[in-house]
């Protein structure tokens, strides 16, 4: 229970685009294309869980009220406070359940139950056959609300009507994993005609494939290296390396490849929305590989933390670093481990910084000098992947045997 | 260099030409995908695989089969044909078992001894236990087993889940297989539309014509067990098994839960809070869902076209001791009479008094599972071959004596 399998909800979502897809290429009604995917949205959801589907239709409409307020009070007097109100309303959610884990669970669970229940006895019926489950994709609804409300409070948007809000809020693809898209990488591209078809499927049929190839073929052979974090009181030191290494690769394959498959299904509907990953494992500093890992969400906390807190100024960008990876590492969850982990790549990125202040990298380095430094910048990403998977007093016996010291 | 999407499509038509950017391309693409997938369920065989292993092992005769794969296993059923033979289809959950210590049984095997043969035929009996089933799965088991067209059929229907909403559903892996069973009935499409998945749909349907989406659970299994021989991992067996209590609410407790019954039990408000533990999710009113897959499971056993029985087995008298279980029992049998009204057929026999009513006290390993079956077996015995005789299927049966009554 509360485990969710994410491709599920691709073939969820590829089979009922079979339908989707060619009925949205012939609608040429915008409201009409909207809808069918919101709609599509709310369905894809209602099949993990009617709760969910729920929690979202309430969850959005926070999200278009707040929208309304802020972009009529942006210019007024309380204009800062209520868009600090409004952010507060739409990351509540999120915070609550980072905090306050095991009781928004079951709260989120039962709550929700009893509410489709109210509605409707057989919805909650069905509701009730389907599987306890986290509050899927919450962090990825939050930012992208919350990225709403900072363009509109910024004046990027005017007040936006319901049903583009709704059309941003349960946008197929991007519904349980992300990425996290904005709402100017979908709001033209609804509009027929924007894109080439012929271009869309191929391109579409591609990132689905290679997705589909990256977490069948690659992460799936790998997917045993995770059972390191059970059993590596009985493994030696290179081995538990070697596994970690696999670890490392398995992690990348499986998150690049469900985000191909978004990213796909997406450009199947028309949108050329931004891709989530570029080759990270071939960087060769700590830098270029949060710019190239999850981009959608790194450049989210690049647009609204690192900027906003002086990351451009000389004096504060070592403050505004800390600050991001910090927003990073704690948006997967609040723990101990997740700090350790947003303290040792603010040390890895701060450092970078430091030396590149000192001594600017060539600009066409050779292969010769490149080589180790990627192996040496996928090691220490790979080293810090544990702290993602473990318990606060697994830490010490986990990194003790990474280390060889029992 | 390609880098990208962009670059490979590029490639594509620079050195395909159009390949996948029309529609007929798109045509072309799923026709090969067809074929490959055809050529590769032919060329790579699936692992072969044994319906109830673990149970048929306790049954001592091969007349008497569980036909019912693994939980995960999407194929659901694998059954055997014999003209030759009298096939009873029976259907049921864990109440299908007999557990003594010195004797595991199953009550079908020890009706099969009672009645060997009907009409000169052996008596061949097909038993879809599963184990943990809710009446969605028993329905899906059903429509399963009329599709082998049998020559009569046994329903287990165990009344703590009959009418529990929080338990409808259990056996998932069923929903693709059942799919093409149960569409025909259009007064079905609601708990298809509510149960089933786009995905159990499309592979339940190709799957049925392409043994390499059908046999996915053996590749994967033998693909799995060949990863995990590949793994530098040096994994001690058994397993470490965790230790210490967990707070039955914590989160972990929670994570740990195998169905979401488990879950609904613990935190949520009873429909009658006075009512004993066992039936205090039974919501026998008419309200829940559960009402329109016993009115299609009894739909589809009157619609049959050959002898059935839906019956309700015995539960244990420490049921009975709980205050308020008595009225609870009695209003789910109630109930379950009302919606057997509207399927009235001379070929379809429903008892919807608990079994155990009409017979000498029996011994239980808990609420619902026998210890002793002797009486119960008897009991089913005699209403099977009632039926049958009823039915004009024979001239005469006669179920034989109790091969481990005491004389």
């Amino acid at each position: 229970m509360l485990d969710f399998d994410s491709f599920q909800f691709f073939a969820n979502l590829f089979v009922v685009l079979v339908v989707v897809v060619p009925v949205y290429r012939l609608v040429r009604n915008v409201l009409a294309r909207r809808l069918l995917l919101g709609l599509t949205g709310v369905y894809l959801l209602f099949l993990v869980a009617p709760r969910l589907a729920l929690f979202y239709l309430v969850f959005w409409l926070l999200i278009w009220v707040a929208q309304q307020v802020v972009a009529l009070s942006a210019e007024r007097k309380h204009g800062t406070a209520v868009f600090v109100v409004s952010m507060v309303a739409v990351l509540a959610p999120m915070v609550i359940w980072k905090v306050f884990t095991r009781d928004f669970v079951i709260d989120f669970n039962l709550w929700g139950n009893g509410a489709v229940l109210a509605l409707n006895r057989d919805v909650g019926g069905i509701d009730l056959a389907r599987e306890i489950i986290l509050p899927l994709g919450l962090s990825f609804s939050t930012f992208r609300g919350l990225d709403l409300l900072i363009k509109t409070y910024l004046g990027a948007f005017d007040r936006l009507r319901a049903d583009e809000v709704f059309f941003y809020g349960f946008f197929p693809p991007v519904q349980l994993i992300g990425p996290v898209i904005q709402y100017t990488e979908i709001r033209e591209a609804v509009r027929p005609g924007r894109t080439e078809l012929r271009q869309d499927l191929r391109e579409g049929l591609l990132l689905v494939m290679s997705g589909l190839f990256k977490v069948f073929v690659i992460s799936y052979a790998l997917q045993s290296s995770s059972q390191m974090f059970t059993y590596y009181r009985s493994n030696s030191t290179p081995v538990l390396w070697w596994e970690l290494l696999l670890f490392a690769l398995y992690f990348f394959f499986n998150f690049a490849g469900y985000s191909d498959m978004a990213v796909g299904a997406a450009r199947l509907l028309g949108f050329d929305i931004m891709r989530n990953f570029d080759w990270p494992y071939t960087k060769t500093n700590p830098q270029s590989f949060w710019n190239s890992w999850h981009m959608s969400l790194t450049h989210f906390f690049q647009r609204n933390v690192f900027v906003p807190f002086g990351g451009m100024r000389q004096n504060t960008q070592y403050r505004a670093i800390f600050l991001t990876i910090m927003a990073i590492a704690l948006w997967h969850d609040i723990s101990i481990p997740l700090v350790v982990f947003g303290l040792y790549h603010a040390a890895g990125l701060i450092g970078h910084r430091y030396l590149k202040g000192k001594r600017p990298p060539r600009e066409d380095e050779p292969l010769l000098l490149r080589v180790p430094k990627v192996v040496a910048l996928v090691a220490f990403f790979a080293f810090s992947l544990p702290l993602m998977v473990i318990q606060a007093n697994q830490i010490v016996p986990v990194y003790s045997a990474l280390v060889g010291v029992r | 260099m390609i880098r990208n999407v962009k670059d490979v499509s590029d490639l594509l038509d620079r050195r395909l030409g159009g390949v996948g950017a029309g529609a007929l391309s798109l045509l072309r693409i799923v026709a090969w995908t067809l074929v490959g997938l055809l050529v590769i369920g032919t060329v790579v065989r699936a692992p072969a695989v044994r319906p109830g292993a673990a149970y048929n092992k306790k049954i001592k005769t091969t007349w008497v089969r569980d036909v019912t794969l693994d939980k995960n296993d999407p194929r659901g059923f694998k059954t055997r044909k014999d003209r030759k033979a009298f096939t009873i289809a029976w259907i049921g959950p864990s109440t299908l078992q007999n557990i003594s210590p010195e004797r595991y049984s199953f009550i079908p095997a020890d009706v099969r001894e009672r009645i060997p043969e009907v009409n000169g035929r052996p008596v061949k009996i097909d038993m879809y236990f599963l184990s943990g089933a809710r009446v969605m799965d028993l329905y899906a088991a059903t429509a399963n087993a009329l599709a082998t067209k049998p020559d009569m059929v046994m329903v287990d229907l165990n009344p703590i889940w009959l009418f529990n909403d929080t338990a409808i559903t259990s056996w998932t892996n069923l929903n693709g297989v059942s799919f093409r069973h149960l569409v025909g009935d259009p007064a079905s499409w609601p708990l298809l539309a509510a149960f089933d998945q786009p995905q159990d749909v499309v592979l339940g349907l190709a799957g049925a014509k392409l043994p390499a989406l059908g046999d996915r659970w053996s590749y994967a299994q033998k693909l799995r067990e060949e990863l995990t021989h590949l793994s530098a991992l040096d994994i001690p067996s058994p397993a470490p098994t965790p230790t210490g209590r967990t707070d039955p609410k914590s989160l972990a407790a929670v994570a740990a839960m195998s169905a979401p019954l488990d879950f609904w039990q613990l935190f949520r408000p009873p429909a009658d809070p006075r009512s004993d533990r066992a039936t205090r999710q039974s919501r026998p009113d008419g309200s829940v869902l559960n009402d329109l897959v016993v009115d299609r499971l009894l739909a589809a056993l009157a619609g049959a076209g050959v002898p059935a029985i839906a019956y309700v087995p015995p539960v244990s008298p420490e049921l009975f001791q709980a205050q308020g279980a008595d009225e609870a029992l009695s209003r789910i049998e109630q109930h379950l009479a009302e919606l057997a009204a509207q399927h009235r057929s001379p070929t379809l026999v429903v008892k919807s008094e608990e079994a155990g009513r009409g017979l000498p006290p029996l011994t239980f390993n808990d609420l619902v599972h026998l210890a002793e079956d002797g009486p119960f077996v008897t009991y089913l015995s005699d209403l099977i071959c009632g039926q049958l005789l009823a039915q004009r299927v024979t001239t005469s049966c006669i179920p034989g004596p109790d091969p481990r009554a005491t004389p």
